[in-house]
């Protein structure tokens, strides 16, 4: 069921539409419902990392302070409605992307890098614990 | 008010990276310094808000703990020991009439001939609780910030939030408090994967999609009432302190009002770090220049740039170039043994 006062926030290029609570921030709708966006400082107006461009509704977030506008300026892409994700909070619906430099990782390209990151670890972590022989599917140990 | 007549070389602010190392360095030029910080701890975003996490574009780390380099870099800047003064909010400046400089800060008045921004984003304030009951228990019950561990010992805790912060604390008390509970409102926590992993596996008792509706009690803390989000469920819990850690805002804080040049809330500066304030210099990134990048390396060299102008301008028979550090220490060493004999 869809409730009708809750904001409604889009995020784009996944086009992902999630309701959100008022004044709550982009990053934790984002983080909330699984949408991937960075946050190196952990959402403390101290990187760029969870920079968004807001496609509409700019009106309905809350203010830019000087802090955001100062790292905001690092970011990949700046666009005019340039906002950090942690530190707007959300009074009505909105529409925002997410740069492409970081959605290109974005939905089942994610879960795929990651399997094959763990694919690789794995087979790392094999040929070190046992140099000497072929990665195998035996139980045995050799010492 | 206890204040330290001592008029220093440096006074340092900020006990970041790179005030860390501006201090190693007025060392180095045998200055001696101060350093002011208004959090508890050295290291600033460091220690503060990534702790657990990997630099790796430290010159001469291929990878390094957050946590380890604001270690090493108190290490360094320690061969000199400068004084180092924690949970103090830089207030004003005076200029005094032998050219000297008096801080005033919510604590004391410290005096030096010259000071060196290092305050990197601001003054962090921890962001705080919006329930009403949470102001009356300010500093009586709830905290926003760990001074003394031990102070936690015994108690019946309730630690809020799910960063790094947040956590880190949660896993350091929960052997000391008599019972601990962590509540997030969320179910992704930002802390670091590992301490997640850890909590998850401790005698911590945590509630996700839960956030603190309202504080019991009278003078003190008698228990706290949460509230599920997730099936809209309420809970009383059995607590007499609360620690939370939602977060930072950062600010320039009084700073903002010396008169120093600003663009936003970063300070401009020359090639030699000066600001236009006579004796005042900032680095890192507080400080701004054509071209300038917020990195912790580009920081390091602010900081150098910053104290080598400095010591020539306090004495003029320093050199601003400081020789090679190979040479330098050797002479040093020499010099300290013909003193011996």
């Amino acid at each position: 069921m869809v409730d009708e006062l809750m904001p409604k926030v889009t995020f784009l290029p996944v086009n992902k539409t999630v309701e959100a609570e008022e004044g709550q921030s982009l990053l934790d709708v984002a983080m909330d419902n699984d949408i991937r966006l960075e946050h190196n400082c952990g959402g403390n107006c101290a990187c760029s990392t969870c920079h968004v461009i807001v496609k509409d509704g700019m009106e309905k977030l809350s203010r830019k302070t000087e802090e955001e506008q100062d790292e905001l300026e690092e970011a990949e892409g700046l666009a005019p409605t340039s906002r950090l994700g942690c530190q707007s909070k959300i009074y009505g619906d909105i529409i925002v992307e997410i740069p492409p430099y970081r959605s290109s990782l974005l939905n089942e390209d994610v879960t795929k890098i990651e399997a094959l990151i763990k694919e690789k670890e794995k087979a790392l972590n094999l040929s070190r614990s046992n140099p000497a022989s072929q990665p195998s599917q035996t139980e045995g140990k050799t010492e | 008010m206890n204040t330290d007549q001592k008029t220093y070389d440096i006074t340092v602010i900020g006990a970041g990276p790179v005030g860390l190392f501006a201090a190693y360095y007025a060392g180095f030029r045998d200055l001696n310094c101060k350093i002011i910080d208004c959090l508890p701890q050295i290291g600033g975003q460091l220690t503060t808000l990534y702790p657990q996490k990997f630099v790796y574009d430290v010159a001469g780390f291929p990878k390094i703990l957050a946590t380890d380099l604001a270690l090493n870099l108190h290490k360094q800047a320690q061969q000199y020991n400068p004084k180092i003064c924690l949970e103090e909010k830089v207030q004003q400046i005076f200029y005094l009439e032998d050219r000297a400089i008096k801080l005033t800060t919510d604590k004391a008045e410290h005096f030096s001939k010259k000071v060196i921004l290092t305050a990197g984003a601001g003054v962090f304030t921890p962001r705080k609780l919006e329930p009403e009951s949470a102001k009356k228990f300010e500093n009586r019950g709830l905290y926003y910030m760990v001074k003394d561990t031990e102070f936690f010992r015994g108690k019946k805790l309730l630690v809020i939030g799910g960063g790094d912060t947040a956590l880190d604390w949660a896993l350091h008390l929960k052997d000391m408090a008599k019972g601990i509970y962590l509540i997030h409102r969320s179910n992704k926590f930002l802390a670091a994967a590992s301490s997640v992993r850890q909590l998850m596996n401790s005698n911590i008792e945590v509630h996700t999609h839960t956030e603190l509706k309202e504080i019991l009690g009278n003078d003190h803390i008698q228990g706290a009432i949460i509230v599920d989000k997730s099936v809209n469920q309420e809970k009383t819990l059995d607590v007499d302190t609360i620690l939370c850690c939602i977060g930072y805002t950062p600010n320039l804080g009084p700073i903002k009002e010396w008169g120093l040049e600003l663009a936003g809330s970063t300070i401009k500066v020359n090639p030699r770090m000066e600001t236009n304030l006579s004796g005042v210099y900032a680095a890192g990134d507080v400080a701004t220049y054509e071209g300038k990048l917020r990195l912790i390396c580009t920081g390091f060299s602010d900081a150098a740039v910053a104290v080598n102008y400095a010591a020539h301008s306090i004495y003029p028979e320093l050199r601003v170039f400081p020789g090679y550090s190979t040479n330098v220490m050797e002479q040093k060493e020499e010099e300290k043994l013909a003193h011996k004999t």
